[in-house]
């Protein structure tokens, strides 16, 4: 009988000690868990969709990369392209648009052109209109110039044409005085802030704190760790309800 | 059990994929209003009243200062975007006399909802005309999982009546 006692006694003091063990390695789980998943609860009043990452560690961990900037020069500034992005000096543009062709000003407008649309802005930055091929805009566009009375060209692969101040209104135009826009690079301290930004605006907060939840944020290896950690915090329970079972049979 | 998980998953995905899409470009839209010959484009400036009102039936500010439409006699054609959750849809609208004679989804950009580019959904706004409230006189069935969608083609009915009655105005005033 003092046997079984004793007995019972180790085996006691051995659960207790395997408890303790996995409350110290869950902890960290714990924690982690318990947090993320109390500020992904208020996403919403939070606004963790739309705040951004601006940590460069983290944004290089996910290998957000910026691709090369593209610049033009106007008279309001630097057109700047990222991506399919554009920037209009440190302004983001929300207008996307796959390649940049060119920057001019005519017509009272700053006229943006990519391959295949023109964006006809105020000075002031705001959107006129997204001229395309449905208007009969030529395309694709390979270079955008202006005449020296200030009229709008383009030159596609095939022929160059001339429009008028509506920019629906297209004709051949022989290639003679044409002054096509030139890339200009922006200054550094602008791309600089451009580079951030765009970088930035990949990576959301919300997105962040959903891949340390589940673990991804370690990549693929990160969920079984998260997996681990969940048979972890099943185990204390089991431990738990089984040591406090033990002491009351004691 | 993991093939028929599989399936799913696959039909899942191609669903969404499928969703986006070019349905028909604007040149062909343009073309097929007009039995083959659109007319020049024309634009509207969205200043003063009108961007006022094209304010109210979208609920937001407009993209941009003006929108190009294409007449002929008593028809318009209207090429405008909205966005539904994410992204814009390209619809077309064609107004006669008033009343809307057709609506179509050129480009859908989302990753749901497309249902509304089915004639099933679109047939409902024939014949559609604007009470003096500036909404449609008839009431559009939504299409449950896609009422974003739904909504965004309702505006661009409602604008399109909308900016055909102003041009109307225009036209008759002396």
């Amino acid at each position: 009988m003092p046997h079984r006692k004793k007995h019972h006694g180790v085996r006691l003091r051995s659960l207790f000690l395997w408890h303790r063990y996995f409350g110290f390695t869950a902890a960290v789980f714990v924690a982690v868990l318990a947090l993320t998943g109390l500020l992904l609860n208020h996403t919403d009043r939070l606004h963790l969709a739309e705040r951004h990452v601006q940590w460069n560690a983290l944004l290089d961990w996910y290998g957000i990369a910026a691709p090369t900037p593209f610049s033009y020069a106007a008279a309001e500034g630097h057109v700047t392209q990222l991506g399919e992005r554009l920037y209009l000096n440190d302004q983001p543009l929300p207008q996307t648009e796959r390649a940049l062709r060119g920057v001019t000003a005519t017509y009272g407008f700053l006229i943006i052109a990519s391959d295949q649309a023109l964006l006809a802005y105020t000075p002031q930055g705001e959107l006129v209109d997204r001229v395309d091929a449905s208007v009969g805009l030529p395309t694709p566009i390979v270079a955008l110039g202006a005449t020296p009375q200030g009229d709008i060209v383009v030159l596609t692969d095939e022929d160059s044409y001339v429009g008028d101040e509506t920019l629906y209104n297209w004709e051949k135009t022989p290639l003679t005085a044409v002054n096509w826009a030139q890339p200009s690079p922006a200054p550094e301290s602008l791309i600089a802030d451009l580079l951030s930004n765009y970088r930035g605006a990949g990576l959301s907060v919300e997105r962040v704190l959903l891949d340390l939840h589940s673990g991804r944020i370690l990549g693929p290896w990160g969920i079984w760790l998260m997996d681990a950690a969940a048979v972890l915090l099943l185990l204390l329970a089991i431990t738990g309800v089984w040591h406090w079972a033990q002491r009351k049979r004691r | 059990m993991l093939k028929t998980l599989t399936t799913i998953l696959l039909l899942l995905s191609a669903s969404v994929a499928l969703a986006r899409g070019t349905y028909q470009e604007p040149r062909e839209f343009l073309h097929q209003a007009f039995h083959g010959d659109p007319p020049p484009p024309k634009m509207v400036w969205l200043s003063g009243e009108v961007r006022a009102a094209t304010q109210a039936i979208l609920g937001h500010q407009p993209a941009q200062l003006r929108l190009r439409y294409w007449a002929r006699e008593q028809r318009s054609a209207w090429i405008l975007e909205e966005i539904g959750k994410e992204h814009p849809i390209t619809v077309g609208v064609v107004v006669n006399a008033g009343k809307l004679e057709s609506i179509k989804v050129l480009v859908f950009r989302e990753s749901r909802g497309d249902e509304v580019r089915h004639p099933f959904f679109t047939e409902q706004f024939s014949g559609a005309a604007l009470t003096s409230q500036r909404v449609l006189d008839r009431t559009i069935d939504g299409i449950s999982g896609a009422t974003l969608s739904v909504r965004a083609l309702t505006k661009l009915a409602r604008l399109a009546l909308y900016l055909h009655q102003h041009l109307d105005t225009r036209h008759a005033a002396p």
